[in-house]
């Protein structure tokens, strides 16, 4: 009894070290893991693997978050490692990220997400230029795109991207900008 | 049926985000969007990021692949020869006397041709300013390239003018029954296959 134990107790740790090993490593473009990869790596329990390794990794401030894949399915999710709380702006501005590209892309999102979700790049460009130079605009639009934050399709409307759906709390973004909006308005 | 379906799909679509607290009415977004400073917009994005944490590394297949590529890939000055021909040779002028040379034409033709142009010119301007373009522009891109070069040995001997406008961009072009001599300035005018 005591070795059946001990021994599914060491295959839960290799499959948890397995797991961890698996989602760190970036293998294609796109960070994360498809939830069939992980079925493939894990077997078929792999959400059991996940809840534990996301309770592992928490000390070190971090967690497992799941994106919906477009057709809801299991096997569609992207499992990402990803930062628990968010990081304070030294530690943002220390990675090489500028101040005024984050702006574009808090303005972007906010904007997007009042049209429900899709609106024509040519009228967030025309919008975002009120407040940010063209070319920054124009590049930092490319860029989020690029990296998965804005998706265009071939009708050149812009929609929220997976990476968006995956590392920011659009509520709180949306509240934030609104409660921050009424201070501006106050002073 | 299909489109029915649809409909009920992108009005389901519609409640759901109205629904949600994602939902803010554009125009109230917009403004709180302009009244924001750059600074509190990026403070917002921070304060709602969990950043990604992943490795980057390079794979031995990635590493592979890499190599191949390197290994197949042609020498910077191979690659678009078959396209732009050989470098080393810098744009240069290509004047009367290597036109001969290189057979685009004989004396007698040259001349002929720009006898010809002259008398087209004298027509259509009339002692009247003509666009420059209008006049050159010709079906393709060979022909319009040969009027501009005569042309431009007509200015040059005196028997045309030519005048050109900064600010709206357009360029005029009037015959002289007589040659004038003056102190000659050179224009610079690109021409391009869509003109």
């Amino acid at each position: 009894m005591m070795e059946s134990e001990t021994a599914d107790k060491a295959l839960l740790e290799r499959k948890v070290r397995r797991a961890f090993q698996v989602l760190v490593l970036q293998r294609g473009r796109n960070p994360g893991v498809k939830g069939w990869e992980m079925k493939r790596h894990l077997g078929r329990e792999y959400r059991k693997i996940i809840e534990v390794l996301s309770e592992d990794v928490a000390p070190m401030g971090l967690e497992v978050f799941e994106v919906k894949g477009p057709d809801g399915t299991d096997d569609s999710s992207r499992f990402l490692l990803r930062f628990k709380e968010p990081p304070t702006i030294s530690e943002a501005e220390t990675s090489g990220i500028r101040i005024d590209d984050l702006a574009v892309l808090a303005a972007t999102i906010a904007f997007i997400n009042s049209k429900q979700g899709r609106v024509a790049r040519r009228e967030v460009e025309q919008f975002l230029r009120e407040k940010f130079p063209k070319w920054r605009v124009d590049y930092s639009l490319d860029r989020y795109a690029k990296r998965g934050y804005l998706e265009q399709d071939d009708r050149g409307m812009l929609h929220i991207g997976w990476r968006t759906h995956a590392e920011v709390d659009e509520k709180t973004l949306m509240t934030l900008i609104l409660s921050r909006a009424q201070e501006a308005a106050k002073k | 049926m299909l489109e029915l379906a649809q409909i009920v799909k992108l009005q389901d679509q519609w409640l759901k985000q109205r629904a949600s607290a994602l939902y803010i009415d554009p125009l109230l977004i917009q403004l709180k969007l302009k009244l924001l400073p750059k600074e509190a917009l990026s403070e917002a994005f921070v304060k709602s990021w969990h950043p990604v944490a992943q490795v980057d590394q390079l794979s031995p297949r990635g590493l592979e692949k890499a190599f191949v590529y390197w290994r197949e890939l042609t020498p910077i000055s191979e690659r678009f020869k078959d396209q732009f021909g050989t470098y080393g040779t810098r744009p240069g002028v290509v004047d009367y006397s290597d036109l001969v040379s290189l057979g685009v034409f004989t004396r007698d033709e040259f001349e002929g041709s720009l006898s010809q142009l002259h008398e087209e010119l004298l027509q259509k301007s009339n002692g009247e300013w003509v666009d420059y373009r209008a006049f050159i522009g010709d079906d393709s891109f060979e022909s319009k390239v040969r009027r501009a070069y005569l042309l431009a040995f007509l200015i040059s001997e005196g028997r045309a003018l030519l005048k050109t406008e900064p600010l709206t961009g357009n360029i005029w072009t009037m015959a002289l029954a007589e040659k004038v001599k003056g102190l000659p300035k050179s224009v610079a005018i690109s021409i391009t296959g869509e003109d």
